[in-house]
Parts: structure tokens; sequence; C-alpha cells
């Protein structure tokens, strides 16, 4: 046991036994910088998630274009059918970022005088507006379109604008352009399954300001008329909900019903 | 009466003066040790712990802990917020290491501060007589840990708000929140005795 009265000179005799010294400033300095940097990651990461969230969110063509999947829709409200576009995994990654960056900042030098609630909606405050600035470069739509094209298990935790338009049978075909050929009415796409589809489209009516270009995004509607071939009614570009079109309302296609289908 | 070499070096130095000697020269490091012992070792035993050569061990490796951090040091903290926030974290995962949770309140030197807390709560009995300090004891005795912690800081170590916030780690409103919370259920134990 220490005697009180000489502590001081114990304390010291035990530094020195010890061999204790001073752990050098720039470690302690690294420290902070080290959290700062996975505050600082996790809010861009979980930005990212948001810019996702919103063009996923934002694509869906219950927001505009109604028209076309009215049909589709008889199936199931519209309701139940922006519940489930709700982009939850992506919500949820964004949920989860924000968590580090707090837990990140907790541990910044003076990151505990602040409110969890005011850090928490500062981290997505902050995630919200850069979504804001990565989405003007279009960051959501090439890491949902490069994941639903090449991730399978992404296809199924999302439930994005690009599923709606793999209903061939219902007559809505999506996908990217692989083939052009304007003398022969003829393009060649492949769908977001990955199925390459003959496209004929001597009677369609293109929209303004659609580019049949290979390596574009088409949405397509009109009739099976064998196997992977289809006939075109309209096709329009895939172009960015945020960004808004010019005002062009095309007349409403015939969509078949699921029973003209069966037919084919 | 003439003050002794170190009654002069108490008053002459401030605690960021030291930090930065004992930087220079680990024999400063006494200073700051024959100042914070009293108030560390205090603190120590107000927090639970029952024996003392347990609480002489814990006190030594607070220091030694002080002094391999003192880089880690903030000057636009005071330095007793700074110490005491190493002593708490070290007085906290000595008793988790223990698994032995904080002892009763039992110094006759702090009978005077409970009466602080009666005070301040502005406690009577169904007589309107005011609680005896004894009362209260048993009061905080009963307070989960957390409860016991902030209710220390603020009444037996007289620390402000903002301290209690550097200390703990948690923000002042955090602090205001428990304080009251812990004042709440003093005064639900003391109905129910």
């Amino acid at each position: 046991m220490i005697m009180l009265k000489d502590r001081s000179k114990s304390i010291l005799e035990e530094i020195e036994k010890r061999k204790a010294v001073p752990i050098p400033r720039w470690h302690f300095v690294l420290q902070r910088f080290g959290f700062w940097l996975l505050a600082a990651i996790s809010v861009l990461t979980g930005s990212i998630a948001m810019a996702t969230a919103i063009y996923v969110f934002i694509d869906n063509d219950f927001i505009e274009d109604h028209q076309y999947i009215d049909l589709f829709l008889a199936e199931r409200p519209l309701i139940a059918e922006i519940v489930a576009s709700i982009p939850y995994i992506w919500l949820a990654t964004l949920a989860l970022f924000t968590i580090v960056a707090y837990f990140g900042f907790r541990h910044t030098k003076t990151g505990y005088r602040y409110a969890t609630t005011k850090v928490i909606a500062g981290a997505l405050l902050a995630s919200l507006l850069l979504s804001a600035g990565l989405n003007t470069i279009d960051v959501g739509k090439y890491i949902h379109r490069y994941l639903i094209e090449n991730v399978h298990v992404y296809n199924k935790l999302v439930y994005a604008n690009e599923h709606r338009w793999t209903h061939a049978e219902k007559g809505l075909l999506g996908g990217k352009i692989i083939k052009c050929q304007k003398d022969k009415n003829l393009l060649v796409i492949k769908d977001f399954n990955k199925n390459i589809w003959q496209i004929d489209i001597s009677n369609a009516e293109v929209r303004p300001g659609t580019h049949l270009v290979p390596g574009k995004h088409v949405k397509i509607t009109g009739v099976v008329i064998a196997t992977k071939t289809f006939k075109a009614y309209t096709i329009q570009g895939w172009s960015k909900k945020y960004h808004k079109r010019p005002v062009s309302v095309p007349k409403i296609a015939p969509v078949k019903t699921v029973k003209d289908t069966l037919v084919h | 009466m003439a003050d002794t070499p170190q009654q002069k070096e108490q008053q002459q130095f401030t605690d960021q003066d030291l930090v930065a000697q004992t930087l220079v020269n680990k024999q400063a490091f006494a200073a700051i040790v024959r100042r914070y012992e009293a108030p560390l070792l205090r603190y120590i035993n107000r927090l639970g712990c029952r024996d003392t050569a347990a609480a002489q061990d814990l006190l030594q490796e607070i220091f030694i802990k002080t002094y391999v951090h003192l880089n880690d040091y903030d000057h636009s903290l005071q330095f007793s917020s700074w110490i005491y926030r190493i002593a708490h974290n070290e007085i906290i995962s000595s008793f988790r290491k223990e698994k032995n949770g904080p002892g009763v309140l039992e110094r006759e030197g702090d009978l005077f501060l409970f009466e602080k807390v009666v005070d301040d709560l502005d406690l009577t009995d169904q007589d309107g007589q005011k609680h005896s300090s004894a009362e209260i004891q048993a009061a905080v005795d009963r307070l989960d840990p957390r409860s016991r912690e902030i209710i220390v800081l603020k009444f037996f170590e007289e620390k402000r708000y903002e301290e209690i916030s550097d200390i703990l780690q948690i923000p002042e409103g955090t602090v205001a929140t428990m304080i009251n919370r812990a004042k709440k259920k003093i005064k639900n134990y003391l109905e129910e005795s």
C-alpha cells in the first residue's frame, strides 16, 4: 500500500520502474483524424445510398407515366405499388452509415458535447445535400443500373422501375439497345433479365428526344409476337425524372391484356 | 508563517503550466500528484470503492495513466475535468473487472454533503420535517451506478454541469436530465421508506 505523504515520489518511481513515457502527440492527432475520417466517409457513403434511393424511387413510372401502366397497376393498388417501390435496402444502408458517422463523430475531441438527435439529424442533412449534388452527375443511376444488371441478389432486394418493364407478356419491355437497324425496322435489346429481344419497330411511335442508338436504355410498349420477338407500339428513352422532360404527352398506347397475350 | 516550497508551487503554477513542465521534466508531475491526490482519493471512495488498499492502487493507476496520456490533454478543457474523466473511466473499469458494484457511501466526513442534497431537493417527510442525512444516504445508496455517479459529481464533488459533461463525456442537456431523474428516484425512495 502506498502511504499518502510520499505518493508523488512513489508514483514517479513506479513510472520509472514501468519505463512509462507520455504517448507522442501525433498518436492522438492521428486517432482523432481517424474518427473524423470515419465520420466523413460514412456521411459520403450514406449520401451515395440516399442518391441511389432517390433515383430508384423517382424513376418509378407511377409518378409521371401512369397512363402506360394503368393496366399493370390494376393488379395491385397504387398505394401498395408505392410502398413496394420504396428502396428499403438503400434506406437501411443510409441508416447504417448514419450510425457509423455518429459513432465516428462521437469519438472526436468534442463530439460528446452534441446531442445524439442533433448529430444524427446533421449527418442525414449532410447526406441529403451531398446526394442532391451526386444525382446531378447521375451517381445514383449508375450505381443502381450497374447493380441491377450485374448483381443477381440486388434484383431481389429492390422493386425498381426496371422490374415493371420486364413484363413483355403484359406489353411492357425495357432494356439496353444492342443493335439498331432502322432500314430493317429492327431493334435488338437486352432486357434486365439478360434476354435478347428482336423488336419490330415498323409501326412504333418514337417519343421525341428518344435516341435509338446502342448503349441507350429504352422502354417499349407493344405485344409479344413470337419467342423473344416483340412488336413495338411506342418507344421512349429511359430519361431522368428529376430532369424535367419537355412536355409532350403521347397517345396512350394500346397495352395488351394478359388474356390477349396468351393467344400468342 | 512563510509558505513551504510545496505550498508556493501549488499557488504559483496553473495546471496547464504543470502539464507543460512535466512534458519537459517528469519530476514536475509530482506537483500534479500532490494537487490532485486528495480530491481523487475522495472521488474514488465516493464512487463506492470500499477497500482502502484497492483505492490506493486505483489512485496510482489513475496518475500513471494521466502521465502516459498527457499529450492527449486538450487545453480548452479544465485539467481537473480531464483528470476526473480518466479517474472515472478507471474506477468504472475496475468495478467491471472485479464484477463488483459500488459499495455504500459511508464516509462520515461526507455527512454534511448529504444535507446539501436535502436542501437542494427541499425534502420533507410526512410530518413536514426535513429528511435526515442518514435517510438521504440510504436513498443514494439504492441508486443505480449511473445516477449515483451524477449525484456524486453534482453534490459531493460540486462540479458544474459543463464540468460533469466533460468528465462523463455526455451533452450538458443529458447531464441535466440525468440529475433530475436521479433526484426523482431519491424522492421516490424516500417516500417508500
